[in-house]
């Protein structure tokens, strides 16, 4: 082999190589660092708040299969990811004897425990690179009957985003203090917070949560969810 | 450096400057005269020239302050082994000159005149060194791959790096007061690494120039120049994704994080304690966040605890004690700033062993622990009337007391080393000039005792 084409061969591979990094492995690694961030910061709400360990890592899990299986664009899939990490995020400014206090609540108490919607919206929404996600969060307790807060949207009012932020929030929910990588409780919680589908929820969003759910924990007994396929 | 007195500072600074450039300027006669000047006017060194320009135009920076690396370094040593010395000071100096005056518009144009052209001077002595250090080892100019020239040509970048990294270094130390051997230590550890791996890429330079002339250049070019651009990009990326993590953990915090001086403030004050003390500069790099994040875990524990104006119970005490863990442990999830969860989870150990969580004696705990464990206390102390960042169990005291109060405790509850560096800090007036009197009065004080 003649020295000018191993030349080539080094100058192309070399460009091919730049051409993977610049276009595939930055942007990847960029989300993967944002990813592993907001997960360690919404950890603060965990500490804060007992027994939720797990919950924004279980709601990011959800929120991302079901956006997939809506079919949503790469770029949406990762906005509701990143706004299901953060849209607890809020409860730090909530007295900490009241997020701890368990039901029941006081009519006063429930007002204070609803404002963690706009308190997480204002929060993300001062950071520039997040600012696109403050609107989505602010609607994660809209219900589908219009009877949620803060602006009591109806239906297909509420942005797709935010209704699937609705159900993954209120799954998590329903597995505070409970063991989260079990697959039958998971399954149980799931049956508990379907009472509200088609009040609370959205019936097409909720039976695609349902579907997934249902296929994931068939048949399975431990299914621990840390693991993030993107 | 900072010892001397500040008319005297300005005018080594001054004269340091301007002998640099007589030094220059004298020797790019001196080599005029020596060459004729068809030897040193090829066409392919004024490609080069070209090309250098272009590169130096599109610096990249390092993650501290302002530094920037700029990737002509292979191709002035590729000048001096194809061209010989005088292109090579050209090349090197021209477009650092450009490129000062050009770039970084914030500064005013007599700041950059200034500085591009001491960059420059400061280039073309180091590129003429290493020149002169190549044709004295080897007297003809063979193939470049034999053993002997390739181990001049990594003994001339050897020679162009140290003098490089020996005159800016004398400059900074004199123009930001800062101790010579941190800078040193600064510049050897990044800019040698960093450069020496360029030295293979000058032999490929050299090689391609041998067999295609300026062609092989061009062939390297478009390669090197994507590199650069994606070097540039990671970096930035790096950079936003640390500010973004930053901003949010202020704000779970609740403080502002673009007007908050109060944070500000302490990140400014434990960086400028750690560089006296001589910390490694990676570490001084994270200092921001430490400041910024280190009460992050105390989100995990009741604010009517914290806020409690009767005694505290044992239980009180028990929840308050688990704060460091509580935030190092959020904070050990972020990427890139991993030695700072330690740092937060020992920012309440004390050199006496009487801190918490685990009780921890001198030795044991890592410097910038007790850096934080300072700047913390001094703020606390000192306390900021803007956003109730008043404590309610205690009355703000005054700068004297307070430093007082550091004094008092250090070797107990502070380390006595830290508490030192910290006044010293105080009384160059690197945190605003407010506190310098307090400071100078203490030292005073102290020297007497």
């Amino acid at each position: 082999m003649s020295f000018t084409s191993i030349v080539y061969i080094v100058v192309l591979g070399s460009v091919a190589f730049l051409c993977y990094y610049a276009l595939l492995y930055l942007p990847a690694q960029l989300r993967r660092d944002y990813r592993q961030g907001l997960q360690a910061l919404a950890r603060t709400v965990e500490i804060r708040e007992h027994n939720t360990t797990g919950s924004a890592r279980l709601r990011a899990h959800y929120a991302v299969q079901i956006a997939r299986r809506l079919g949503l664009p790469a770029q949406a899939v990762q906005d509701i990811e990143f706004a299901a990490l953060l849209q607890e995020i809020g409860k730090v400014s909530i007295p900490y004897a009241i997020l701890n206090k368990g039901e029941p609540f006081t009519a006063e108490e429930q007002e204070v425990l609803k404002l963690h919607s706009v308190l997480s919206q204002r929060m993300v929404e001062q950071v520039p690179s997040l600012a696109r996600l403050a609107w989505l969060i602010r609607h994660h307790h809209e219900n589908w009957d219009g009877s949620g807060y803060p602006d009591g949207l109806r239906g297909e009012e509420i942005p797709l985003a935010a209704q699937i932020l609705h159900i993954v929030g209120d799954f998590a929910d329903a597995l505070r203090g409970k063991d989260i990588d079990n697959a039958q409780i998971r399954w149980q919680a799931v049956q508990q917070i379907e009472a509200g589908k088609g009040t609370f929820y959205s019936p097409l969003v909720f039976d695609v949560f349902c579907a997934i759910v249902r296929v994931e924990t068939s048949g399975q007994t431990n299914l621990p969810c840390y693991e993030q396929h993107l | 450096m900072r010892d001397f007195p500040r008319k005297w500072r300005k005018l080594l600074v001054r004269y340091y400057y301007q002998g640099i450039i007589l030094v220059a300027a004298g020797m790019v006669v001196l080599f005029l005269l020596s060459t004729p000047p068809a030897d040193w006017l090829p066409l392919g060194a004024m490609t080069i020239l070209l090309f250098s320009v272009v590169t130096e135009m599109l610096p990249v920076s390092l993650q501290r302050g302002g530094t920037q690396v700029t990737l002509g370094f292979p191709i002035v040593c590729t000048v001096i082994a194809q061209y010989g010395t005088v292109p090579a000071i050209v090349v090197d100096s021209l477009p650092t000159l450009l490129a000062g005056v050009m770039l970084n518009r914030t500064y005013p144009l007599p700041h950059r005149m200034r500085w591009g052209t001491f960059n420059a001077a400061q280039s073309a002595i180091s590129a003429g060194a290493a020149g002169v250090t190549y044709y004295w080892l080897t007297p003809a100019s063979p193939s470049i791959l034999t053993i002997g020239s390739l181990l001049s040509l990594t003994l001339a970048a050897v020679v162009y790096l140290l003098v490089n990294a020996l005159l800016v270094s004398v400059a900074e130390a004199l123009y930001h007061q800062e101790p010579l051997p941190n800078i040193w230590q600064y510049l050897l550890r990044i800019v040698l690494s960093t450069y020496l791996l360029m030295i293979p890429l000058s032999v490929l330079l050299i090689i391609l120039l041998q067999t295609y002339h300026v062609t092989g250049f061009l062939l390297v070019a478009v390669p090197f120049l994507a590199a650069r651009e994606c070097f540039r990009r990671r970096i930035q990326q790096i950079r936003n994704y640390r500010e973004t993590i930053l901003a949010l953990g202020l704000l779970v915090q609740h403080a502002h994080p673009y007007t908050s001086g109060h944070l500000q403030r302490a990140s400014q004050m434990a960086i400028s304690v750690a560089t006296r003390l001589g910390v490694p500069t990676r570490h001084i790099e994270l200092l921001p966040e430490a400041a910024a994040l280190h009460d992050l875990g105390k989100m995990g524990v009741d604010e009517a605890v914290l806020n409690k104006l009767t005694p505290l119970t044992e239980a009180d005490w028990q929840m308050i004690r688990s704060h460091p863990i509580k935030g190092a442990e959020v904070v050990s999830g972020i990427k890139y700033i991993g030695p700072v969860a330690l740092w937060i989870a020992l920012h309440h150990e004390r050199p006496d062993g009487k801190g918490y969580p685990f009780g921890l004696r001198l030795g044991e705990i890592p410097i910038e622990a007790h850096i934080i464990a300072v700047v913390d206390a001094f703020d606390a102390m000192v306390g900021d009337d803007e956003k109730g960042e008043q404590r309610p169990y205690r009355k703000p005291k005054t700068v004297p007391e307070a430093i007082a109060e550091l004094q008092k405790g250090a070797g107990t509850q502070f380390h006595p080393e830290v508490v030192r560096a910290f006044i010293e800090a105080l009384a160059a007036g690197e945190f605003g000039s407010q506190h310098v009197e307090h400071a100078v009065s203490a030292m005073a004080r102290q020297a007497v005792a």
